[in-house]
């Protein structure tokens, strides 16, 4: 049978061709150490910046997180439907956890607002709540005794 | 049923077409992409819901150390000290630096795989896991460092989030290794020859998706103050 179904059409070395050789890899390794490099070095920068700072952090935790999905898990390569399933989950998790980090008030200054606290009790009420509603006491009829 | 779409642009006698030069078969799937591996992304997709969720604890907790009201007038924790008082980031940064480097010796073993290199993708394997094993001494090391300090899983809020975050990475890394060691058991015995290749790159992607969710966590948790 000489037909061949079409998942079958990869041609002989697809995917050798396609995969970066050790030499980029080596090369993406070295970025990755400089861009570390630098994350760490953020520790010490003066506390002033920590807006800078952690913009800046993100940003290089993205470049680092795409190189390494990239090249090393080599979806840059691979069939689409890889990529799509994977950033599928990612996505959906990025998008579910900021929306229930927001319904935690996380994004109220990061939550140092609410120091000590353990989030289930926030915001802080104004008033204290009036104490439960207790049943009035039931009515006592004092019985004479006589008929 | 197979896909009856018929693409005529090879020869099915060309000798390498059903097994390309790395080692891929390619089987007849919709996707293109073998079960085996598309399985794995599907499990990799899954687990960023999973570390996705526990990044946000941490997050949300780490600076409310407090205890948990169980109880009217029963509080459980509440230790003031938090995970981020203990931090030892040159420490920690090292040990980044290891699991980056683990996640280059995989690579490397695949494509050596990929090469038909059989004795050299057991030697990149053997790197990868013993770079692994040297990331859990780390955090071993770490864990013990913050316990004797007085940080316990139930101290506070806090560290229960951090705990339960970094110990998770640290059974898949362990998990990882396992595999690893069973990887280069099964090639010494010859049972992934070249045309089961694929099984290595497998192990891979797991491998670097275990990097991948520490470089969130090393910002995330480490150095975003």
């Amino acid at each position: 049978m000489a037909a061949v179904t079409a998942s079958e059409s990869h041609g002989a070395g697809d995917h050798a061709d396609h995969h970066p050789s050790d030499l980029t890899y080596w090369k993406v390794f070295f970025a990755l150490v400089a861009l570390t490099a630098l994350e760490v070095s953020t520790y010490w920068w003066p506390e002033e910046w920590h807006k800078v700072t952690a913009v800046l952090l993100i940003v290089m935790m993205l470049i680092k997180f795409g190189a390494v999905a990239m090249y090393f898990m080599h979806l840059k390569s691979d069939a689409l439907i890889l990529r799509r399933v994977f950033f599928f989950g990612m996505v959906l998790a990025v998008a579910v956890y900021i929306a229930a980090l927001g319904a935690m008030v996380f994004f109220h200054d990061s939550g140092n607002a609410v120091q000590g606290r353990t989030g289930f009790d926030y915001p802080p009420r104004e008033k204290p709540l009036p104490p439960p509603a207790t049943d009035p006491p039931p009515i006592i009829r004092e019985t004479t005794g006589g008929h | 049923m197979t896909d009856t779409i018929i693409d005529t642009s090879h020869d099915i006698d060309d000798p390498n077409f059903s097994e390309d030069s790395i080692g891929h078969t390619h089987l007849p799937t919709n996707t293109g992409v073998s079960n085996e591996k598309l399985g794995m992304w599907v499990f990799l997709g899954s687990e960023c819901l999973m570390f996705g969720g526990l990044i946000s604890t941490y997050m949300l907790y780490k600076n409310r150390p407090g205890g948990l009201e169980i109880a009217p007038g029963r509080t459980v924790g509440g230790g003031a000290t938090k995970p981020s008082d203990l931090f030892d980031i040159p420490f920690t940064s090292v040990t980044s630096f290891v699991l980056l480097a683990s996640s280059l010796t995989m690579v490397l073993a695949v494509n050596a795989a990929g090469r038909n290199h059989m004795d050299r993708m057991r030697i990149w394997l053997g790197a990868t896991a013993s770079l692994g094993a040297l990331f859990i001494g780390g955090q071993v090391y770490e864990f013990t460092t913050f316990v004797r300090e007085g940080l316990g899983y139930t101290t506070n809020t806090a560290s229960s989030a951090f705990f339960t975050l970094t110990g998770f990475h640290g059974v898949h890394v362990t998990i990882g290794i396992l595999m690893l060691v069973v990887t280069i058991a099964m090639s010494l015995r010859g049972r992934i020859p070249h045309s089961r290749a694929e099984a290595v790159e497998i192990v891979g992607l797991y491998w670097h998706f275990v990097d991948v969710v520490w470089i969130l966590i090393f910002t995330v948790v480490y150095l975003i103050k």
